[in-house]
Formats: C-alpha cells, sequence, structure tokens
C-alpha cells in the first residue's frame, strides 16, 4: 500500500473524484481541487508529496497554477495531465518545473509509478537541493 | 471563394477539435469510473458477488471500447487541427498514422486491413504542405485503390525520403492491380480538382500495378486548395 499524500486538481469533477477514490483504494491520502485558487489554497494549507495538476482549466491556467506552487515549495513534485493536442503544454511544464507529463486518459498504474518516481527522486535529493 | 471555404474549414477545424477534446474527457471519465468498478470487484469482500466475473468482462469491455474511442478521437483532433495553417512541416508518418486511424470503417466495409511499413516508423520524414490538402490527396488515393482490390484484401503504405523530396506508396500487400484497376484509379486521380490539389501540393501520382505512388518535393504547396 503506497503512503503518499496527494494534491489533485482538474475541473472535471467526475474525472477527478473517481480517480481519487482509486488512489484512496490504493492506500494514498487524497485531497481534491478543482480549479486554480482552491488548488493553491490547498497546497499553502497542506504538505503533499506529489501534486498531479491537469493544464487546461478554466481561469487560471494549469501552467500559472504550475509556476505559483514552484516558486512558493519547489521541492513538490509535480506531474501534469495534458489531453492529446497539449504535448506542448507539458515539454513547456517540464521547461518550468514539473516532474513530468501525463497524457489522458491516464492508466492508473502508469500514474502511480511515476508519482512512486516523483517521490523517490525528491527524497534521494539533498536537504535544499531542487 | 476560395477564401471563404478556407475559413469554413478553419472553423470546421476549430468546432471539431473543442468537440474532440471534450469527447475525450467523456471517455476518461467512463474509463476512470469502469476502472473503479474493477477496483472494487476485485476488493476480497467481492469476491463471492454472484455475477462478478461476467462484470469484470464487461468491463474489460468498456475499457477496450475506451482505448478505441480515445484512439480515434486522437486522431480526429490531429486531423482537425490540420485546418489551423494553410502551410506546415507536416510529418509523413503522422498524416498516415491518422490516415490509417480515420479511413478504417471505409476500408472495414470491404474488409479491408491496413498496415504501416516499418520505414514509416522508422523515417523522420516531413514536407511543407498544407495539412488538409496532403491528407485529402492520400485519402482519395487511399479510397481509389480499396475500390478496385477484392474483398478482405490487404493494402499497406510505405513512405521514404529522396533527394529532393519524400514519396508514399499505397499499394496491395500481394499482388498487383491489374490493368482495368490501374485504369480506373487513374482516372478518380486525374479528375479536375484533384490536378488542381496536385498543382497546390508540388506532388505527382503515379499508378501502376504496383499502387499508387505520390510524390511531393521538400519545398512543398503553395497553399490549401479545397
Amino acid at each position: 500500500m503506497e503512503m503518499f499524500r496527494v494534491l489533485l486538481v482538474d475541473d472535471e469533477k467526475e474525472f477527478v473524484t473517481t480517480l481519487g477514490e482509486r488512489l484512496e483504494i490504493r492506500g494514498l491520502t487524497v485531497r481534491i481541487a478543482y480549479d486554480g485558487p482552491e488548488a493553491l489554497k490547498a497546497f499553502e494549507e497542506e504538505l503533499f508529496d506529489v501534486v498531479v495538476l491537469d493544464v487546461r482549466m478554466p481561469g487560471v491556467s494549469g501552467l500559472e497554477i504550475l509556476k505559483r506552487m514552484k516558486t512558493s515549495r519547489p521541492e513538490v513534485p509535480i506531474i501534469l495531465l495534458t489531453g492529446h493536442s497539449a504535448t506542448r503544454d507539458g515539454i513547456e511544464g517540464m521547461r518550468l518545473g514539473a516532474f513530468d507529463y501525463l497524457m489522458k486518459p491516464i492508466d492508473i498504474d502508469r500514474l502511480l509509478e511515476k508519482m512512486r518516481e516523483a517521490v523517490q527522486g525528491r527524497m534521494s535529493k539533498p536537504a535544499g537541493g531542487e | 471563394m476560395q477564401e471563404a471555404v478556407r475559413h469554413d474549414a478553419a472553423f470546421m477545424g476549430k468546432i471539431t477539435a473543442g468537440a474532440t477534446h471534450e469527447l475525450k474527457n467523456v471517455f476518461a471519465i467512463v474509463g476512470e469510473s469502469a476502472g473503479l468498478l474493477e477496483d472494487l470487484l476485485q476488493a476480497p469482500s467481492s469476491r463471492d458477488f454472484p455475477h462478478r466475473e461476467r462484470f469484470l468482462k464487461a468491463l474489460t469491455s468498456i475499457r477496450d471500447q475506451v482505448r478505441r474511442g480515445t484512439h480515434i478521437l486522437t486522431q480526429l483532433n490531429r486531423f482537425a487541427h490540420g485546418a489551423d495553417s494553410d502551410t506546415a512541416a507536416v510529418r509523413l508518418s503522422d498524416v498516415v498514422e491518422n490516415l490509417k486511424a480515420l479511413s478504417d470503417r471505409f476500408l472495414r466495409q470491404k474488409a479491408l486491413s491496413l498496415t504501416l511499413s516499418g520505414a514509416v516508423e522508422a523515417e523522420e520524414v516531413t514536407v511543407q504542405a498544407c495539412p488538409v490538402s496532403l491528407q485529402r490527396l492520400l485519402f482519395t488515393g487511399l479510397m481509389a485503390l480499396a475500390q478496385e482490390v477484392p474483398q478482405g484484401a490487404s493494402l499497406s503504405i510505405r513512405t521514404g525520403a529522396e533527394a529532393d523530396g519524400v514519396w508514399c506508396r499505397l499499394s496491395r500487400s500481394e499482388g498487383v492491380l491489374e490493368a482495368e484497376a490501374v485504369g480506373a484509379i487513374r482516372q478518380i486521380l486525374e479528375e479536375e480538382d484533384m490536378a488542381a490539389l496536385l498543382q497546390a501540393l508540388s506532388a505527382t501520382v503515379l499508378v501502376q500495378g504496383d499502387g499508387v505512388l505520390v510524390r511531393l518535393s521538400r519545398s512543398g504547396s503553395t497553399g490549401p486548395t479545397r
């Protein structure tokens, strides 16, 4: 069983709620945010091992949220979710400090594997290192 | 008139691209919901559920169809985005992959199969062209070929580069086309609108017993023709 604390951010409520439930079945502690301001509030209130963030959202874009999160706590790995036409967003996101990006619809095992890599990568970095 | 048609195509492309994006979200929700049901049915407490195996089988089918639908939508989205620009650096391997996905329904009506040869994946062949015009040329060639081969035949697409351009060959995987079939395909590809299309793409088409050979110069097209 996984023990990560994960923040899921996506405006597609049914998608992110169901994904959250599936991750909880696998032992993760999940908090969900449906838009940028809610995500940033959660990010300030709690410590997360990893953030899974949709790139395309109304209002504050995923890339803008990424930038703000990286400014606030650069050590927290962020995995982006992109649509089929948003590969460029994924690449731009990695340039801005995202750990990686996955295309929707996602395979949950692949997402878990990516989360593990992200969390392990964070733990293996020296204290204070990016 | 030409300009108005171009704007119409761009409009259709924009609307289609937006709709495919939304539909992909729908598939994502269906896929996750099916996944959640699978997770619950796999739990030890569900082992005695009387229809467990039938549910799991149905959920596998849903997952397969989600994958299939998502693939089609991805290709349709790429096709729709082809109308974004008059001329772009187009990767031939992407064009033929797109062609394969979007022509599947038409080919299935005659039980035809289509394979992309290894060279397609291996080569990073690009051409400067109007994406929609190029797709229309290849689609017309493929449909003309499909019309002239027997039910259940296998077709193939190969692409490659040469000194001053790129080529794409649409052919039967086994056997050659009969003279009558060659003539019928030529007739389709020599129609007036196709001549204009070839000219705009700086392309040539050669139809012989071994299939349809499309050649494009690297510098490519002068603009769209729709």
